[in-house]
């Protein structure tokens, strides 16, 4: 077999890049328009709306077929199907009612209380549901709720009120999230109170970790910390209701149920075979208040979160986080990193450059010509300096052989040697990022 | 970040989508159609289905995008799809069209080299017909797109790691494959003598 020169895979991989296909003209494109609309509005009025979190992935189609499979035909066109499904549905609601019914008494969709649409005073003493997976909810007085699934996918959808989750560890392929008109709760095994008001939705999380979204920016929570959402941003909690106050108890014994340990002790029979016993918890421990108004950690979060923030939107949360962690000596590479991904999503990428080159001169050689490709691209490309970037490139020793970027690093030097007028030549080449 | 960003007023109209605005999702498709089609272009080649393809995203998306959350970006978010629709059409017999594939040529690039680019372009397309759709993909976002391994295992929704693996076998194999070529061997032979 014979080699491929470098510079021609290039060549090929540089075409493929600027290739166009024909551009679609006017009439074509508003007729492909019109029918992806109807499409979409037939598929809308014949079926039941889809939860975004279905299949795993947000919104994705999930019955497309990956990498060329061919998608199995339907045994019956899903028109034939539909009064079967409905039936299934309608059934296994049924069921479900039922179940809840013999767990807790009537379903009450109002938890007792006063009328919430005319008295909107909460409080007083909640009241507890068991579901069938084990998790249990506090309802504050008055408040509005649904439970709109049971099954491993559970959801509740709260209109007004607070009300306290106390979720059992998730399963694989189990999942437990509330809805409010202002967001959504995830979580994954953890205690919170959510609190609907007026326009808003106030989060508090007690024990674990949740995952808040609004308005397209989603946040991790962890023990101790509250967030208010309206539906399009985040901001700081405010005064807790009534409701929130009167679920506080329930919170606390949700939170010491799971702090008190189950203790299995190993003891010597008389008859010299290990015994196993269950150690029941001690009672005055167990009644002990979790710290539930501690306030949120002062530790940074890994860098693998930080970078989540970033990618959700929220590079401001991720700058003061690798900031936090600079600050108190983490891995100063790693957050510089960080540190300057963060700079880049908030257009600062003068300081972005600093933090780069910073982070190549903290890291081992692969890691440090990354870093240092990263500063050169942005030097050239945003901020007009190809000196400064054939520079950077070279302190970092981007363009030598065992470099994890040298495809790219090289092609980024012909380019900034092309704009700056010189020859290319000198057997630069190489093969585009070959790992 | 992602190679081609997508411009702001694309995220603003995708918000409006989700709020149930319709005349925001016509605006979000025409705006996002050029796009569309280019990404589609170029993990599928010169096929005379690029049409049929475009209409299947368009689609897919009128129907996706008012789910859409902003838990990915909306770049990720459409490339994912649009990889899903282009991977349906690998695995058929397409065939080849007259497209244009190639941008409107400088004045200063002679119809020589203008004919050896789009013989080279045909090559490309035909050796990654032959190889693994995965790899495929993988070569298209990496190589072609410019994604990183991280920025396109999350269009796929796998690790980075695989992405690296999958990217690795590919480059082994479309040089591999381009190695032996016929007019790209001449080439290589003409250039060095």
């Amino acid at each position: 077999m014979s080699q491929l020169s470098p510079r021609t895979f290039e060549r090929i991989t540089r075409l493929a890049a600027e290739a166009r296909p024909l551009a679609l003209d006017d009439p074509s494109l508003d007729a492909m328009i019109g029918r992806a609309l109807e499409a979409s509005e037939a598929s809308v009025t014949s079926r039941p709306a889809r939860l975004a979190d279905e299949g795993g992935r947000e919104g994705v189609p999930s019955t497309a077929p990956r990498h060329g499979t061919a998608r199995r035909p339907s045994p019956r066109p899903i028109a034939a199907r539909r009064p079967a499904i409905l039936g299934a549905l309608a059934g296994a609601a049924l069921a479900a009612a039922a179940l809840l019914g013999y767990l807790a008494g009537p379903p009450a969709v109002e938890a007792p209380g006063r009328d919430a649409a005319t008295a909107p005073e909460l409080g007083g003493a909640p009241s507890w549901l068991a579901l069938p997976s084990g998790d249990r909810l506090a309802v504050a007085q008055g408040t509005r709720y649904e439970l709109a699934s049971i099954g491993p996918r559970r959801r509740v959808s709260v209109a007004r009120g607070a009300l306290l989750a106390d979720v059992s560890p998730l399963g694989e392929g189990e999942a437990f999230a509330v809805r409010t008109p202002h967001g959504r709760v995830e979580v994954r095994g953890t205690v919170f109170t959510v609190d609907v008001r007026e326009g808003r939705t106030v989060v508090r999380v007690h024990e674990g970790r949740v995952r808040v979204t609004t308005g397209g920016r989603t946040r991790v929570l962890i023990r101790g910390q509250r967030v208010r959402m309206d539906g399009e941003r985040f901001d700081a909690g405010e005064a807790p209701s009534p409701g929130e106050r009167a679920l506080r108890e329930p919170a606390r014994a949700a939170v010491a149920r799971r702090a008190a340990p189950v203790e299995v002790r190993v003891d010597e029979a008389p008859g010299g075979e290990p015994v196993a016993r269950v150690v029941e918890p001690d009672p005055a421990r167990s009644a002990q208040p979790a710290p539930v108004e501690a306030p949120p950690p002062s530790r940074p979060p890994r860098p693998a979160y930080a970078r989540r923030w970033i990618e959700a939107g929220e590079p401001g949360r991720a700058l003061e986080a690798a900031e936090l962690a600079l600050e108190r000596g983490y891995h100063g590479a790693t957050w510089q990193m960080v540190r300057g991904d963060a700079l880049l999503a908030l257009d600062r990428p003068a300081e972005a450059v600093a933090a780069y080159e910073r982070a190549a001169a903290g890291f081992g050689s692969a890691l440090s010509a990354r870093a240092g490709y990263a500063a050169a691209l942005i030097r050239f490309r945003r901020l007009g300096d190809p000196r400064g970037a054939l520079s950077t490139l070279a302190r970092f020793r981007c363009v030598e052989g065992d470099s994890p970027v040298a495809g790219r690093a090289v092609g980024l030097r012909r380019e900034i040697r092309h704009v700056l007028g010189r020859s290319t030549s000198g057997g630069a080449a190489r093969s585009l990022g070959a790992p | 970040m992602s190679a081609d960003p997508m411009p702001d007023t694309a995220e603003e109209l995708a918000r409006r989508v989700r709020s149930g605005d319709r005349a925001a999702l016509e605006r979000l498709l025409r705006l996002l159609a050029p796009r569309l089609r280019g990404w589609l272009g170029r993990l599928l080649g010169p096929r005379a289905e690029l049409d049929d393809a475009t209409q299947e995203l368009l689609i897919e998306l009128a129907r996706a995008l008012p789910r859409f959350e902003g838990r990915s970006a909306l770049s990720t978010y459409c490339h994912r799809i649009a990889v899903r629709v282009a991977s349906r059409h690998f695995g058929r017999a397409g065939r080849e069209a007259p497209l244009e594939l190639l941008p409107p040529p400088p004045e200063s690039v002679d119809p020589e080299s203008r004919a050896m680019d789009r013989q080279l372009l045909e090559r490309l397309y035909h050796v990654l017909d032959g190889i693994a759709p995965a790899r495929r993909v993988a070569f298209v976002l990496c190589a072609v797109e410019g994604f990183t391994p991280t920025e396109a295992a999350a269009i796929e929704g796998i690790r980075a790691a695989t992405m690296r693996v999958r990217l690795h076998r590919a480059r082994r194999d479309v040089e591999a494959a381009l190695a032996d070529d016929p007019y790209v061997r001449r080439l290589e032979e003409g250039r060095e003598s």
